[in-house]
């Protein structure tokens, strides 16, 4: 079984948010946490791209690296979540996050901190599947109901795609085919030193 | 740092990129001014300036709870899965609503739908906030000292009626004016209509008058019928899609699934707007326009059209009226010097879209308010038909006029529901449609006439709702009917959407009677409260706010933009004390005394104890009725047969993909086009599949196709009218040009004898518009494959328009005086829509007065894709508000250098009408100099006040922010009455 | 297994410590959580669904989650839609 994996095809994405509100409604997050978020870069120029940004549920997660308690742990589809029990709210994890995707809720008049919330993949947490406890805690578990992300079955424009990441890249690869262009988005070229699609690279490793 | 060895020399990989757009970061990062994405210059993660919130909304978790408070559990108890429609775009993107125990619990995507494909856009992936409701208008209430007190539902019915009934008893029918609601399904909007019919009166309207009535108007009148050629889907066979004035990646966020795979099969994307907005992001080609010189443009790059030979030439001669006389005045008007000075594109540029839409066929010109909300509205409309005739576009898949409305059922409002100047099915107001509709409703039409103040008033088009307030303001001698407006409801429609918000505080203060019926108390219960000037003030005045539903707590059939007819299951009972609209309809009606008549040929059904007439049986009715415009195919039984199988359509094509056996009613999908996209003709029985590419000669008029209609006479000024020999749709047995169809044409061509003994009775002395039993259209379609309105040419030249050829004419509030002398905009008219109607004197006043000066920034306003319209709604739903917290304008960086404003910082927006509003500055290259931008979905606050005392407690919105119309001005089109909305002027300070 | 040893103790002293405040430990040995596969289903007895679940696969059986899961993450390719 693959790993699952988040892509945010940024040639589609157009900023309309479905992916952060498809979240909010599915997982009930409150006010002033955002598991999503859009990002854009250039807002207003030639050349404006968004992507949507969650937790990327790293193989090497720089989150579960620094967690002084240890409450990460990551599923056999590369999930990884966290057990909202043993956080103490630190907070050390979303500094390590390049993503931020570890958010705190402020309550209260001093701003203490809440536990940490992130996206789960939709799948829930070490709660027993689908139960009234992991709901409130976690938010929905839909892979232990053979769905995927909420967020990624709304994308008004299917530009963000979860699931297998075997399926995922097929479907990218794809479009990318089919466009012609796309794949350089992803630092194809800065990485590997390649072009377009079907183009031979320019020196540097295959 | 690049991490690859290059090279010398190698070009690197972006500059290889086909578009121009596909830029590198490095222009973003070192040249622009450091730009912040609109969503993060708002404060997002607490509180902002217009956010109030209850403290519940902070905890970490919450549980989703029926109203009443009860838990609801995880799958365990009764678990119903409800088929929906988002209530918000005309999209019509499906959901499953799945509810657990009477409470709607979770919201999963309809991946079937062959329209949406499962994907939703904000709003619509937060719909099951529907089913929380905590923001709502809860119960029915009265303002009482400027507070307003809950009433009973009973209290409520009977004082309005009894003040509907002192009101029409001193003033007449006419002094009372029902604003209905494009929210409305198509049963609820019918049904409406139907009501101030009864109620003796056509001063109605609903929300197309602000948003598409240019549309309607312009298009019908070049070729038919009013709407969306081709559709969404259709946009996939496009080569070429050119939007102007459409921001379809905020305002039809899902339509751009279609359009994005299209481009990403080749399809070029040309994008037109004075601002770079989220949809130009992903074109091919930007053309930075000023706005309101549309004309100009389009008739440039026709200038390079006709100039090249590029225009389809047997498609003129066969479909095509008075093209030589466009061409004629093109040529010599729109030459690329006057189309750069009027609208600020240069020849270079004109040229290079002309060449892309030459090379390029089919294409497809998509357009929304940019193009309607203008005072030549419906000339700039028409000079887009006129360029896609000349390519010959029109008529064929991928190609057409596609035109997306707003509002999720605002076409089906239009088409069947409270027009001022018709009856449902665009039937005029003349006798004989009126004699047509008293047949379907089963009753007297001399019972009808006899409700209005006299026959002339029952033919005559009521007041707009874009004028309501002058049919308040306005001096009695001026106004054509007998008395001013004195009562208005506010029946599911937003005041802040409308102009001149100054002028309406002070009109709704006059009034005797002003009654909102909406789910939310809206900015009219604010505006209503608030303190306004004291000689405004009426003392008699009474002011009622009554719960509705949404349309997740009724069932009812809506139609999407490309006009295909969905049906939505009820997904929960109506929350709090609302009532649905068709209820409340009948319980007015009952208590005004036509109660029985209303609902005649309807059965009820009981909700929470109280009838409420069944929605089935009122779109049974519609079927009956609204022939001319194809509404008599949709039964519900088909409807909610497509709506169980939508996996067999196709998404190309929307066609059912084989033989489908509804498992409920056992009806057969085969051959049918999703959703039945009207004109689905003649009766159910006769199984028309529905018309996915309107005037599609290529098909044959029972497979969806058609033809241009025959709706302006035979010939003019010795040209022939109908299409040339040979030019007609697939296997039709008349293969010349004919007219319309009627007994008389029947009779002539020998196929009246085709008709059955029962339907030949009902089709003596009547047209096929007019024929209860449908078997003219029958014969005439299946056995003859002919098309029932006629088989005639477009009309380039619309000799009843006020400009039978476009004509540019400039804003009458404008930043360009020099301009207005060579392009001088209408001359007054005294009684347009029963309201005396400025052009001239207000564009020379603005002239003589120096407001170009005084007010040097064209503002214009738009969509976000979080809100939508009004905003009452969504600005209530948390997930949403917590995404745009704050009103904003869009300001270039020129202009707030100049002004001293930063980023962020706040501003005082003025405008000629001495309003100022107060809102946050996002400084952005997105417009140019010359322009601002600000939304029009925010309300709540008023002139740097916040108004949420004003609102009921616990029902208003969670943002508020200033409505952008309180500052508009006054401007109207010249056909519909359409508000100049896009192009006004202001000035802006540092607050 | 020096540090594993390092580790106990440090625990064995933590416990001892926050026994005395009666506070519960937060700290887990391992660092891998128990949690269920999500083939496992949602339902409160092992290996059933509920009402929610996805229809189509075998609550239960891991081949057929994974396939579920492929054959939903293909149905995001609209490109399979059109003829």
């Amino acid at each position: 079984m693959a790993r699952m994996k988040f892509v945010c095809d940024s040639e589609r994405c157009i900023e309309c948010n479905g992916c952060v509100t498809a979240c909010k409604n599915e997982n009930e997050v409150p006010w002033g946490v955002n598991r999503r978020r859009v990002v854009t870069l250039n807002d207003g120029l030639p050349g404006e791209k968004s992507i949507s940004v969650a937790c990327m549920h790293c193989s090497d997660a720089p989150c579960m690296a620094v967690c002084p308690v240890q409450c990460f742990y990551r599923t056999d589809e590369g999930v990884v979540l966290h057990d909202k029990d043993v956080c103490i709210g630190c907070g050390y994890c979303s500094y390590a996050c390049p993503f931020g995707a570890p958010q705190f809720p402020s309550q209260g008049t001093f701003g203490a901190r809440g536990k940490m919330d992130k996206c789960t993949f939709c799948a829930g947490g070490p709660e027993a599947n689908g139960s009234e406890a992991e709901f409130e805690k976690y938010g929905r578990n839909r892979l232990a109901e053979g769905k995927l992300p909420a967020c990624a079955e709304m994308c008004s424009t299917k530009a963000l795609l979860a699931g297998d990441g075997d399926v995922v890249a097929d479907i990218f690869r794809t479009r990318v085919v089919h466009r012609g262009t796309g794949a350089e988005v992803w630092g194809w070229g800065t990485a590997y030193g390649s072009q377009q699609a079907g183009t031979p690279p320019t020196g540097g490793t295959k | 740092m690049l991490l690859t060895r290059k090279s010398p020399g190698t070009a690197s990989p972006r500059a290889s990129d086909a578009s121009p757009f596909v830029h590198s970061l490095r222009r973003g990062l070192a040249n622009a001014l450091p730009t912040m994405d609109r969503r993060a210059f708002l404060r997002r993660s607490g509180l902002g300036v217009g956010v109030g919130l209850a403290a519940s909304q902070l905890t970490l978790i919450q549980k989703a709870k029926a109203a009443d408070g009860r838990p609801a559990a995880i799958g365990a108890g009764k678990i119903e899965v409800k088929r929906t429609v988002c209530s918000h775009c005309s999209v019509g993107c499906a959901s499953d609503a799945v509810v657990e125990n009477g409470v709607w619990v979770r919201q999963e995507p309809v991946f079937d739908s062959p329209i949406n494909l499962g994907a939703h856009c904000a709003k619509g992936a937060a719909l099951r906030e529907h089913g929380h409701g905590e923001y709502r208008l809860r119960y029915p209430m009265k303002l009482v000292n400027g507070k307003y007190e809950r009433i009973s539902w009973d209290t409520a019915l009977d004082e309005i009626t009894a003040k509907l009934k002192e009101l029409t008893k001193a003033s007449g029918p006419d002094a009372i004016y029902w604003i209905g609601s494009s929210k409305h399904s198509n049963e609820q909007a019918y049904l409406l209509r139907k009501f101030v019919s009864f109620f003796g009166s056509n001063n109605c309207d609903h929300q197309a008058r602000i948003c598409h009535s240019t549309t309607v108007a312009g298009v019908a009148n070049t070729w038919g019928y009013g709407a969306m050629t081709n559709s969404y889907n259709d946009m996939r066979n496009a080569k070429i899609a050119m939007y102007i004035g459409s921001n379809a990646a905020e305002a039809h966020p899902v339509s751009m699934l279609h359009m994005l795979h299209a481009k990403e099969n080749g399809c070029k994307m040309i994008v037109v707007d004075p601002r770079f907005t989220r949809t130009a992001a992903k074109a091919h080609e930007y053309v930075r326009i000023r706005s309101g010189s549309d004309i100009a443009f389009l008739f440039g790059i026709l200038h390079h059209i006709f100039k090249n030979g590029w225009e389809d030439k047997r498609y003129l001669n066969d479909r095509v009226y008075g093209m030589e006389e466009v061409r004629a005045e093109v040529m010599s008007k729109w030459t690329p010097d006057k189309v750069e000075e009027a609208c600020g594109v240069n020849e270079a540029q004109v040229l290079k879209v002309a060449t892309m839409l030459h090379e390029h066929r089919p294409g497809t010109v998509v357009w929304c308010m940019g193009q309607t909300q203008h005072s030549i509205g419906n000339a700039i409309v028409r000079a887009s038909c006129i360029l896609q005739l000349a390519l010959g576009n029109v008529g064929t898949s991928g190609g057409g006029t596609n035109i997306f409305r707003g509002h999720d059922n605002v076409q089906g409002a239009t088409d069947v529901g409270p027009n001022p100047d018709s009856l449902p099915g665009y039937y005029g107001l003349v006798e004989g449609s009126w004699k047509h509709f008293a047949a379907t409703w089963g009753v007297d039409f001399e019972w009808i006439k006899g409700r209005f103040a006299s026959p002339a008033m029952m033919s005559k088009p009521g007041i707009t709702v874009s004028r309501w307030i002058d049919g308040v303001l306005e001096k009695n001698e001026l106004i054509d009917q007998d008395s001013n407006l004195r009562g208005v409801f506010y029946w599911g429609h937003a005041p802040n959407s409308q102009t001149r918000g100054l002028e309406m505080k002070r009109a709704m203060d006059k009034l005797d009677l002003l009654v909102v019926v909406d789910p939310y108390p809206s900015a009219t219960a604010a505006m209503a409260a608030m303190p306004g000037r004291p000689e405004d003030a009426n003392a008699n005045r009474a002011v009622y706010l009554l719960p509705a539903c949404t349309q997740f707590e009724t069932s009812g059939s809506v139609t999407a933009s490309n006009r295909s007819i969905q049906w939505r299951e009820k997904v929960i009972e109506p929350l709090w004390e609302s009532r649905t609209d068709h209820m409340i309809m009948q319980q007015f009606a009952d208590r005004l005394g036509f109660g029985k008549e209303l609902s005649k040929n309807y059965k009820m059904q009981k909700v929470k104890g109280m009838d409420e007439p069944v929605p089935d049986d009122i779109l049974r009715e519609i079927n009956k009725c609204c022939w001319a415009v194809g509404y008599s195919g949709q039964s519900p039984e088909r409807l909610q047969a497509h709506m169980r199988n939508m996996a067999a359509f196709d998404v190309r094509t929307l066609r059912a993909k084989g033989a489908v056996k509804d498992k409920v009613n056992g009806y057969d999908i085969s051959g049918d086009y999703f959703g039945l996209p009207w004109p689905c003709y003649g009766t159910p029985e006769l199984k028309h599949p529905g018309s996915p590419n309107l005037y599609d000669p290529s098909k044959h008029v029972m497979d969806g196709g058609g033809n241009f209609r025959a709706n302006f006479g035979v010939e003019r000024n010795g040209k022939n009218l109908l299409a040339e020999d040979g030019s007609h749709s697939l296997g039709a047995d008349i293969t010349t040009g004919y007219p319309e169809l009627d007994h008389l044409l029947l009779k002539k061509l020998g196929w009246w004898d085709e008709l059955t003994e029962a339907e030949k009775p009902k089709a003596e002395g009547k047209n096929w518009k007019t024929d209860s039993s449908g078997g003219m259209i029958r014969v005439f379609m299946k056995n003859h494959g002919c098309h029932p309105f006629g088989n005639a040419k477009a009309r380039a030249v619309v000799w009843n328009f006020p400009d039978a050829i476009p004509q540019h004419r400039e804003p009458l509030y404008g930043t360009r005086p020099d301009l207005v002398a060579k392009y001088p905009t209408h001359d007054d008219k005294m009684a347009f829509w029963r309201l005396p109607t400025l052009y001239k004197t207000v564009q020379q006043k603005n002239i003589a007065d120096k407001i170009a000066e005084k007010f040097p920034y064209i503002m214009t306003s738009g969509r976000l894709v979080e809100y939508e319209g009004g905003g009452e709604e969504t600005r209530s739903n948390p997930w949403l508000a917590e995404l745009q917290q704050e009103m904003f304008i869009e300001i270039n960086p020129k202009v707030a250098a100049e002004k001293n404003i930063r980023n962020g910082e706040r501003a005082w927006v003025h405008t000629p009408t001495g309003a100022k509003l107060n809102v946050q500055a996002l400084v952005t290259e997105r417009v140019g100099p010359d322009t601002v931008f600000m939304p029009f979905h925010f309300s709540g606050r008023w002139q740097g006040e916040d108004l949420l005392a004003y609102y009921p407690k616990g029902a208003a919105p969670i943002v508020r922010g200033e409505a952008i119309n309180t500052a508009t001005t006054y401007g109207y089109d010249s056909v519909t009455m359409m508000q100049e909305t896009k192009t006004t002027v202001c000035n802006i300070e540092k607050a | 297994m020096k540090r594993a040893v390092v580790m106990l103790v440090a625990l064995a002293s933590g416990a001892m410590l926050l026994a005395a405040c009666s506070e519960k430990p937060q700290t887990n040995a391992e660092g891998v959580k128990h949690d269920a596969v999500p083939w496992s289903g949602t339902g409160t007895q092992a290996n059933t669904g509920t009402a929610f679940t996805a229809p189509g696969w075998k609550v239960g059986d891991k081949t057929a989650w994974e396939q579920q899961i492929k054959t939903r993450s293909n149905g995001q390719n609209e490109y399979t839609r059109e003829n």
